[in-house]
């Protein structure tokens, strides 16, 4: 039986040879940082052609257009959500978030803090930032215009441009998150607020555009992996074990809890017309409805998924280890 | 030309050869003979004692690179002779989660476990521990067995037992796809690791249908119980149970009692099938709801084994209709009978003679004696045939036209055989095990041919009473007579007009050939065992998990070699990643599986199962934790992780998908040393490359070692480590290991991964596949190259060079595009009988060439002399190409699909062959050999020209 707190960065560096007990016996490289350190360059990804069908972390549309990102730097775009094609992009990271500020401006983010940046409606993609070093991946994108974007990731991480994304400026967390717990997702509030959900219950908010953050009490201590607006100043957030929290007045830290009936955990979530659609762990699709009441669906292949993107209708896209899958939901009640 | 002086001088000498050995056979024909019976009396007790001798070892390449990488990791990440035992519900029946199942499913691991021959580390199903789990809760994680330690059949734990399932990722693997089977894989080891003892395969394959099969699926139990006191056993004694209801084939069976009187380690007592009677009871094990699916290599031989008799029984009706055509042919049934003697009695010395060499009949070789007995019948016909023509023609008694015959075709026939013994034996130049002991066995049989053919029947043709001589003679002229219009028709082969249209169509066909041929499939061509008709109970067995598992049958390993403890390196990691991806992106691939992508799962499952964290740490300590959790015993990593297994899962293992893998590994090797070397400037192709080598030394040192220890195990039981450890070979060998190892160690710069094929049992089919792919052509023209240096050596002329081995090589070429059409793969059991039919083919070739040349020679012209060919040896070619390809097409209603296959390809060579030499070979002749001029008033004589 394995147990172990995952999570913090402090953790992970100082959880050891404790764990060496079963299998393996490795001698751990003394040489980390050492002189025999390879040097790490950013690698154009692979054009390969099961990347529509291989893992896949977010999903969305712009432009008329839908594009998917995904393993080993993978960027897929489509106009029917049928056919694919890859682009490819100047880096090999897994990309876990795409979003797009207007119809040509947008950028996709990953691991090794890794940012890319399209100027042409995602033809084609520059590397804005690459920090393998730092051992952090970006987890979620928001692109607010043109010049300002923020992305929020593992152990604290938080990046922001105001220029397009020349430079990306590390923002300091610590303020509210002080044990470097990751963030999961960063989204606009329809008041303008903005609202971060983490690791561990960690949820914050900016009232400025993300100069300042006020940490808010958590209605629950597990991780939250999403947050979506919801009416005029609320938001919902979603998270481990099937978790699902809503708010008219996100500001306000009155949560209340809805009955989903599941233990999976929901990792990706999108508006669909009155409806919110979250999908998550086995393939489970959950479609909150404006009154609160939540209907359960199961993907196909029954595996992990990330993101989710209305196509038309009732149709969903969701994307995750068994990349993309179409989706009907039930008409709209 | 010089060739009339040289040739002449050669005559006296083989005039003088044979009349010096005539005497060995005519002399004391009584004591020759007799010697030859006892002989024979001899070779057919050892016929008897013959075993069969199945490895998988033999039929792999072992010489190729990819088994010796395969050998360099056998201990690692196991061989390729895996047994999967898939345990499925009928339709109807509901999924695995009840009591019924899971103690079916329980007992045949068990079973399994615990049956001679099978590797107990690696038995696994969900039963085993090894099959484990992974759950995020809050905080953290946990995992475990998949069948909890506490399991009881009870809902709640079907209900525990189901979620660990889904939990663990086993559907699809462990359990099929939809939850209604579970699988359980083994895998065997050839030779026993304590005693050196080699594997019984037919052993394995009965105790599979018996603990496997029969055990759960027959719903009696058999129990077996002695007839008559034996030894120490008292009658009415149980000396075993079973469920297989064997029927009539009990008396084949035999079991093993351990002596009560004897103490441990006595050898058993064996009970014959036949002193056994057996009671018939309800079997308590019976589960009427499920199917038992069982694959692999002992199985694929067991079931071979068990058509064998079936086999036999179209050797006897092919061997049937053969006499029953000879007696219409020679309108006597004491001259139709002798070639089979002959043929018979060549069989036999062939089974003995191997037995003498301590060699066994691998099933896969059984259609050898099939080729022995068709040769030994073309050239017996041959003879039967002069004779009689001497008889008839030449108005001789018994002895003198066997004398005379025997002067006639002495030279031929044993040439036209030496030939084939060269070329059976040439098909030995290739190293795959069981195809040298294919060309062993064949060239055995040859020689025995020379004895049967060129002794014993000129010898017994002495003994034949033809009665009253001269209505023997008009009985053989009047039959004769019948074909002669036909005879007649053929004999216009030799003019011009006729013979350029035939070998103009002879062109056309080598060109259509040549084109066709190209589409030839190297290895398997369908899903599926070939060997095994595709609706053998194997075949559907196969299909059926195929079809209900995701990870089916056909497993293709490579092996991912860096240095020790190199996984938790992300930069080496990632390269193996990257890998999987592009074996995944290859067509025919279903799925992969390797060290890189479990520790991604476990990366993820740290990470609260995020799916955002299915990724390789780039951290040192975080790779630690994500593939600690991951045992060596899941055949996926080394000890040390210096060597990492990549399992590829194949959608069918043609030839076509091999190849791609095999293509994109390499390539994928290239491209990923040039990414490394831009980035780790430190190491380049050279150093790498030895480094290898260095590897790869080491890893043939150990093998050498391993297997000098296992034979000192096997000629000595129970010796001692010590007593090992003082064996001077063995500390040589152990040296050079070391040797080995030391100079690997100094190669201490990190390379890139190197990707080497390949293990498992499509990694063994790709080499397999290489080798004939490589050997093929090269093979076909060295025992072409042989043919053509006995040819000349009969003859002594390039024209019957040219005139015989144009029409050889037209119907080998055409062989290669019959296989594509009718879907037959080249592979290690088709090989040898495309070069070993080019034998049969020489026999006809050389028997027409000679005597139209010897005709030609004495002055005939050439439609004449064609004719004359055509009565003398003609016919007989004809008879023999008709009568062996209508006994082979009985084939085509075989059991085994590799005997149809066979059958179909030898038909058309037989008759093709025919063809060639009775219509191309004198089109061809007839523009290179001139009749002699005739003085005037010179009659034409036909005599042999040596």
């Amino acid at each position: 039986m394995h147990k172990n707190k995952p999570g913090r960065a402090f953790w992970r560096r100082t959880l050891l040879a404790l764990l060496l007990g079963s299998g393996v016996s490795l001698a751990l490289a003394q040489d980390e940082g050492g002189a025999g350190k390879p040097l790490i360059k950013p690698r154009p990804s692979e054009i390969l052609p099961l990347t529509p069908k291989s893992l896949l972390l977010d999903i969305v549309r712009n432009d008329g257009r839908l594009f998917a990102v995904g393993e080993r730097g993978a960027i897929i775009v489509s106009a029917n959500g049928r056919d694919w094609a890859q682009v490819q992009v100047p880096v090999r990271a897994t990309l876990t978030a795409i979003a797009f500020a207007d119809a040509r401006n947008g950028w996709a983010g990953g691991h090794d803090a890794s940012i890319l940046h399209t100027s042409d409606g995602g033809r084609s993609w520059t590397l804005q930032n690459f920090k393998p070093d730092l051992e952090k991946p970006v987890l979620d994108l928001l692109a607010l215009d043109a010049q300002h974007a923020i992305a929020v990731g593992a152990y604290g991480l938080m990046l922001s441009t105001a220029d397009g994304g020349q430079t990306w400026n590390e923002v300091d967390t610590l303020g509210f998150d002080p044990d470097e717990l990751h963030l999961n997702a960063i989204a606009k509030l329809a008041n303008g607020d903005l609202f971060v959900a983490g690791e561990q219950g960690l949820l914050a908010y900016s009232t400025d555009q993300g100069q300042t953050w006020t940490k808010q009490e958590s209605p629950y201590e597990g991780s939250f992996f999403g947050v979506l607006p919801r009416g005029a100043s609320g938001a919902l957030i979603y998270g481990l074990r099937g978790n699902v929290y809503v708010s008219e007045d996100a500001r306000s830290g009155k949560w209340t809890a809805l009955d989903t009936g599941t233990v999976d955990s929901m990792f990706g979530g999108a508006q669909l017309g009155e409806r919110d659609v979250l999908v998550g762990l086995n393939g489970a699709i959950l479609v909150v409805a404006a009154d609160g009441s939540v209907q359960r669906l199961r993907a196909e292949a029954g595996t992990p998924l990330s993101g989710i993107v209305g196509v038309n209708g009732n149709e969903v896209l969701a994307v995750g280890e068994s990349g993309v899958q179409g989706v009907k939901l039930s008409a709209h009640p | 030309m010089t060739e009339n002086a040289h040739g002449s001088a050669e005559l006296t000498r083989t005039q003088r050869i044979l009349r010096a050995i005539e005497p060995l056979i005519y002399a004391r024909r009584t004591l020759t003979m007799a010697i030859l019976v006892v002989a024979t009396l001899l070779l057919a007790w050892q016929m008897v004692q013959i075993r069969r001798d199945a490895g998988f070892d033999k039929s792999i390449p072992l010489e190729h690179p990819y088994m010796q990488v395969l050998k360099q990791y056998m201990a690692e990440f196991g061989g390729a002779n895996t047994v999967l035992v898939a345990l499925i519900q009928k339709d109807g029946k509901g999924d695995i989660y009840n009591e019924k199942f899971l103690r079916s499913l329980k007992q045949a691991t068990d079973e399994l476990f615990f049956l001679p021959g099978v590797d107990r580390s690696r038995v696994s199903s969900i039963f085993t521990p090894d099959v484990r789990y992974i759950e995020v809760v809050e905080g953290g994680f946990s995992g475990g067995n998949v069948i909890p330690a506490d399991y009881a059949p009870t809902q709640h734990y079907f209900d525990v037992v189901r979620a660990n399932v889904g939990k663990g990722g086993h559907v699809g693997r462990y359990v099929a796809k939809n939850q209604d089977g579970a699988m359980i894989y083994s895998e065997l080891l050839e030779v026993d690791p304590v005693t050196g003892e080699k594997l019984d395969y037919e052993k394995v394959a009965r105790g599979l249908e018996e603990k496997l099969r029969g055990h759960f699926m027959n719903p009696k139990k058999y129990i077996y119980k002695l007839k008559k006191d034996q030894g120490p056993l008292k009658a009415g004694s149980v000396v075993g149970e079973g469920y297989v209801d064997y029927g009539w084939k009990l008396a084949l069976q035999s079991f093993e009692v351990a002596d009560p009187k004897g103490g441990e380690g006595a050898p058993p007592i064996k009970v014959s099938g036949t002193q056994v009677s057996y009671d018939t009871v309800d079997n308590p094990d019976y589960n009427p709801d499920l199917s038992v699916h069982i694959v692999g290599f002992a199985k694929v031989v067991g079931d071979v084994i068990d058509a064998t008799m079936q086999v036999v029984l179209f050797f006897l009706l092919t061997l049937v209709m053969t006499l029953i055509l000879l007696w219409l042919y020679v309108g006597s049934f004491k001259l139709a009978i002798l070639p089979l003697i002959c043929s018979v009695t060549a069989v036999i010395w062939e089974f003995g003679l191997l037995r003498l060499m301590g060699k066994g009949l691998d099933p896969f070789a059984i259609l050898v004696p099939f080729l022995i007995l068709a040769v030994s019948v073309s050239h017996g016909v041959q003879y039967v045939n002069a004779w009689v023509g001497e008889i008839t023609m030449n108005r001789r008694n018994s002895f003198d036209a066997s004398l005379e015959t025997w002067r006639r075709l002495a030279i031929y026939g044993t040439m036209a055989i030496m030939t084939d013994v060269v070329g059976f034996a040439l098909i030995g130049l290739i190293p795959i095990d069981i195809i040298r002991e294919m060309a062993l066995n064949a060239t055995l049989g040859m020689a025995a041919i020379i004895i049967t053919n060129k002794v014993m029947m000129p010898i017994m043709l002495t003994w034949v009473d033809i009665g009253d001589p001269v209505a023997f003679q008009d009985k053989q002229d009047k039959r004769d007579s019948v074909f002669d219009p036909l005879w007649r028709l053929i004999s216009n082969m030799v003019s011009p007009k006729p013979a350029i249209v035939a070998i103009l169509i002879g062109a056309a066909l080598f060109g259509w050939s040549l084109w066709k041929g190209e589409g030839l499939q190297v290895g398997d061509s369908q899903a599926g065992v070939p060997e095994l008709l595709p609706d053998s109970r194997f075949n559907q067995d196969m299909a059926a998990i195929n079809r209900n598992f995701t990870i089916g049958t056909d497993i293709f390993k490579i092996v991912a070699e860096m240095d020790a403890d190199s996984c938790v390196r992300y930069d080496m990691m990632e390269q193996i990643d990257r890998f999987d991806a592009h074996m995944e992106n290859t067509v025919g691939v279903q799925g992969i599986l390797s060290l890189p992508w479990a520790a991604k799962q476990v990366n993820s499952a740290f990470s609260e199962a995020s799916p955002k964290f299915r990724v390789l740490p780039r951290n040192q300590q975080v790779m630690v934790q994500a593939i600690t959790p991951i045992p060596t015993s899941s055949g996926l990593l080394n000890a040390n992780c210096s060597a990492l297994a990549v399992f590829v899962f194949t959608k069918d293992h043609t030839a076509a998908t091999l190849e791609r893998i095999v293509e994109k590994t390499k390539a994928f090797n290239v491209d990923n040393a040039k990414e490394f070397y831009e980035t780790h400037p430190d190491v380049n192709d050279k150093y790498c490359a030895d480094k290898l080598q260095a590897r790869r030394d080491v890893g043939a040192a150990r093998v050498k070692l391993d297997k000098y220890v296992e034979k000192l195990k096997k000629q000595k039981h129970g010796i001692g480590e010590s007593e090992l450890q003082a064996d001077k070979a063995v500390q040589a060998l152990q040296k050079d290991a070391d040797a080995a190892k030391e100079k690997f160690a100094s190669f201490d710069k990190a390379c890139p991964v190197n990707f080497a094929l390949a293990t498992g049992n499509v990694g063994v089919m790709a080499a397999t596949n290489e080798e004939v792919h490589r050997l093929e052509r090269p093979i076909l023209y060295i025992v072409y190259a042989g043919i053509i240096v006995c040819v000349f050596l009969s003859f002594f002329e390039w024209q019957s060079i040219v005139s015989i081995m144009l029409p050889l090589a037209l119907v080998s070429f055409m062989a290669y595009a019959v296989m594509t059409i009718l879907g037959i793969g080249m592979k290690v059991a088709t090989l040898p009988v495309v070069a070993l039919a080019a034998g049969i083919g020489v026999d006809y070739g050389i028997y027409v060439y000679a005597t139209l040349a010897d005709a030609a020679a004495g002055g005939f012209k050439m439609r004449d002399a064609y004719f004359k060919t055509l009565k003398l040896t003609g016919k007989a070619v004809v008879f023999t190409g008709i009568t062996l390809g209508i006994g082979v097409a009985t084939w085509l209603w075989s059991g085994l699909q590799f005997q149809r296959d066979m059958g179909k390809l030898l038909v058309f060579m037989f008759t093709a062959n025919m063809f060639g030499a009775i219509l191309l070979l004198p089109a061809i002749a007839s523009f290179l050999i001139k009749p002699k001029e005739l003085a005037p008033g010179e009659e034409p004589v036909f005599k042999p020209r040596h």
